[in-house]
């Protein structure tokens, strides 16, 4: 194999070194190590700057090698030598493609060539791909200037722009790269505040602050055990002060700016002079500790998000927290623990502004059995509590089957015949899963991508809310290629591989868990029996007469404002303006005269859709603005929104109001409600503003829904 | 290994500059962007490839190239 010591004394040799050279590239054909690979191409250039003929030659002999070590010694040449980004471009995409397992720094090469070239959004997608492969702290430092170039190239597209206030007791300088690259991964912009170091406190209080002035959207409060002020055997911290204490920063941080907030736990101090007794003794340390913790989880109130610690420590281990790094840098957690603390802060970013997964799709075959239902039959599959990978798909059934229950759809894409596929549901005893926690079951021969694609359609869910597991590489990368925004993760081959890749990807996290959420297997299946019923019935009229629909609603209170948060962050369908808020955003309109609040809830006979649709308005003077209108997408085609609007028009027109606005704010998923303004009896007023006035008469009838009221 | 050759990429890396080109007396005095951040980058890298630690002090005391190989040839 090559190494930098064997090129090392090749290079000093002073024989013939190309021939040398070309022995040890023919004798290691598919090796390939990147370090290796860029040292070579020093190693060359340096030869080269008094070079001869001789090197140039040879150098362009490997142009028409197969291999990936030569061609990447070719492709740095040319760039160096004579510029030619883009065949460079070329070989190295050529070589990422050859390889079964891909370093994220050949990855990061490859992105820097294409920002040299102007091809900013495409090196955003490889640094992208990167990121998913969860490299070490060493990456995002050597990324971090590139990154900012690409996100300051013009034609990028970010889901959302967030701005996150870093409010920590220690150095966040560090931290702050890696935030914003995890969060660049999930197509999610940050706009930063950090806070002046050891200052979070002062900056909180005082109303005249640089935060106070930038108003975050989502605060990170990043504090650690030193902050406790612990000394052993001494019980001078008293845990439920310390915790009112953070209570009142939380207060103080949502008066002024009403922005979620994350609390970063506390860490266990690795050791103590107590030893064992640390968690027994009144004043041990680890007791402490562990009490605010609890504390603060159960004085925390909606708006604040709790991110754990020591949960953080135990995937990282011994390298959490460096004193070296602590005592240099004022650094906490250690260098080696920022990606992951970067992933999981990503992760609650992700379900604070309602971008989570929302359903996991599974493969059969090797994915949760083993063996292959169609050759080796209900008794040849492997399935077997007594040995390890048979144990092993036994817990990524129960993973699945846990995630179901709170919440999150099943679907199954498989290519198989739907009677074999079947079978193991119906009678294999160990199958933990049963046919029914499938909210759609494809097992079929058609191409993986457009099943998935079909799924989604059934489910009007966009493509960027699923999550795809496969043990077959080839499927994967067929999907991710044809289909970029669904999410599949790099999950190997054997059960337990791919449960730690659903585990450490934390795709499907959420704040908190709603009544709904509980209930959505159930509601989506009902719905998609209703589709079916749909199909029977000869005109849409007498379906929806037959669907016995009963609507009511309520003003957006407390009991309703955790469920309206989720869908004003989630709704992408029928949604006029997209327009997200925060819980405390939310609870602050709602509480507000100023506005006009709806929640809409759906029954028929088939079930209870719960709450389904928000209206928020603004009071004008002499008119209203429909600032909110969204729908579920549950729900759609139903007539609701006639519903909706007959209830804003009625409470309207007894305030005197004679105007009616409403805006269509155009987004790539809404194109749905492009004409309901029109429908609903509004005319365009100018651009994207509709207006109907509310003395013509004009009414909004519904034929279809009954109001559960009467 | 080649002691030049590795810091130099390393370097390149850091500041994002293909072009970069350092010797013994670059040092914190005459790169610009050389600051406590990328201080700790330079170093973190820097152990990292030559699977080393440095000690305290000789964070404290390498500010230039020159600095850095005194220091690493400490080590290997």
């Amino acid at each position: 194999m090559i190494n930098k010591t064997l090129l090392d004394y090749v290079f000093s040799s002073n024989d013939n070194i190309i021939n040398t050279l070309q022995y040890l590239l023919d004798a290691n054909r598919e090796y390939f190590d990147l370090e290796v690979a860029t040292y070579l191409d020093s190693l060359i250039e340096f030869i080269a700057e008094d070079s001869d003929e001789e090197w140039i030659d040879w150098i362009y002999t490997l142009s028409g090698s197969k291999y990936p070590l030569p061609r990447f010694v070719y492709a740095k040449f040319i760039i160096r030598e004579e510029d030619k980004s883009e065949e460079a471009i070329k070989i190295v995409k050529s070589i990422i493609d050859s390889l079964s397992k891909v370093d994220p720094f050949l990855y990061l090469f490859l992105s820097r060539i294409l920002v040299r070239n102007g091809n900013f959004i495409e090196a955003g997608e490889y640094l992208k791909r990167a990121l998913l492969l969860s490299p070490s702290y060493s990456f995002y430092a050597k990324s971090e200037k590139l990154l900012d170039k690409i996100l300051e190239s013009k034609n990028l597209q970010v889901k959302k722009t967030i701005k996150l206030a870093v409010l920590g007791s220690s150095t966040t300088s560090f931290l702050v790269p890696v935030l914003r690259a995890c969060c660049f991964k999930d197509g999610i912009g940050l706009n930063i505040y950090e806070g002046v170091y050891g200052n979070f406190q002062q900056e909180i209080m005082d109303s005249k602050s640089g935060l106070h002035t930038f108003n975050p959207d989502l605060a990170m409060l990043l504090l650690n055990h030193r902050d406790i002020g612990l000394s052993p055997l001494e019980d001078k911290t008293i845990p439920s002060e310390f915790v009112h204490n953070l209570q009142e920063l939380w207060s103080r941080l949502q008066e002024f700016s009403s922005c979620h907030i994350l609390q970063l736990g506390f860490d266990v101090p690795q050791y103590s002079a107590n030893g064992f007794l640390d968690d027994t003794l009144q004043g041990g340390q680890a007791r402490i500790v562990n009490t605010i913790n609890q504390l603060i989880a159960d004085n925390m109130w909606t708006g604040i998000s709790l991110c754990d610690m020591n949960r953080i420590a135990l995937n990282i281990g011994n390298k959490f927290n460096s004193d070296l790094d602590w005592s240099q840098n004022r650094q906490y957690p250690s260098f080696d623990t920022l990606p992951l603390l970067g992933m999981n802060t990503a992760a609650h970013i992700r379900s604070i502004f309602g971008y989570s997964a929302k359903v996991l799709i599974l493969d059969l075959d090797n994915t949760l059995w083993g063996g292959i239902i169609g050759e080796d039959g209900l008794s040849g599959i492997s399935i077997d509590p007594s040995t390890a990978n048979g144990e092993g798909y036994i817990a990524l059934q129960k993973y699945a089957k846990d995630l179901k229950n709170r919440g999150i759809l099943l679907a199954i894409c498989s290519k198989n015949n739907l009677k074999d596929a079947q079978v193991p549901f119906e009678e294999h005893k160990s199958m933990i899963l049963k046919l029914d926690d499938f909210i759609i079951f494809k097992a079929n021969w058609k191409d993986k991508a457009s099943n998935i694609e079909d799924i989604a359609e059934e489910l009007s869910l966009g493509l960027d809310s699923i999550v795809f597991i496969d043990d077959n590489p080839m499927e994967r990368s067929w999907v991710r290629s044809s289909l970029p925004d669904v999410i599949v993760p790099e999950c190997g081959d054997t059960p337990w591989e791919m449960l730690a890749a659903l585990r450490s990807g934390m795709y499907f996290e959420s704040v908190n868990i709603t009544k709904e959420d509980v209930k959505r297997h159930d509601s989506y299946k009902s719905n998609l029996d209703r589709k079916k019923h749909e199909r029977k019935h000869k005109t849409m009229e007498s379906f929806l007469k037959e669907l016995e629909m009963v609507a009511e609603s309520t003003k957006i209170n407390p009991t309703t404002l955790v469920r309206a948060t989720q869908l004003i962050n989630k709704t992408n369908q029928f949604n006029f303006t997209t327009r997200r808020y925060s819980e405390e955003q939310v609870k602050s309109i709602s509480e507000s005269l100023d506005y006009w609040t709806r929640c809409f809830y759906l029954k028929d006979k088939f079930g209870d859709n719960g709450l389904i649709g928000i209206m928020i308005v603004k009071k004008l003077e002499e008119s209203w603005h429909i600032d909110t209108f969204l729908m579920s997408c549950r729900v759609l085609g139903r007539t609701m929104e006639k519903y909706m609007m007959a209830e804003l028009m009625s409470d309207a027109r007894s305030e005197n109001i004679k105007l009616l606005t409403g805006e269509f704010i155009p987004t790539k998923k809404n194109a749905l409600v492009k004409n309901t303004f029109r429908e609903l009896g509004f005319k365009r007023f100018k651009e994207n503003i509709f207006s109907i006035s509310l003395d013509m008469g004009n009414v909004c009838v519904n034929k279809f829904i009954k109001d559960g009221r009467q | 290994m080649n002691v030049n050759i590795v810091l130099r990429n390393i370097f390149r890396e850091v500041f994002d500059d293909d072009e970069l080109v350092i010797s013994d007396s670059t040092s914190k005095d005459n790169v610009m962007e050389w600051d406590s951040v990328a201080h700790v980058k330079l170093v973190l890298a820097v152990e990292d490839v030559f699977n080393i630690r440095f000690s305290l002090d000789d964070v404290t005391f390498i500010n230039s190239v020159e600095g850095f190989k005194t220091s690493i040839n400490k080590y290997i």
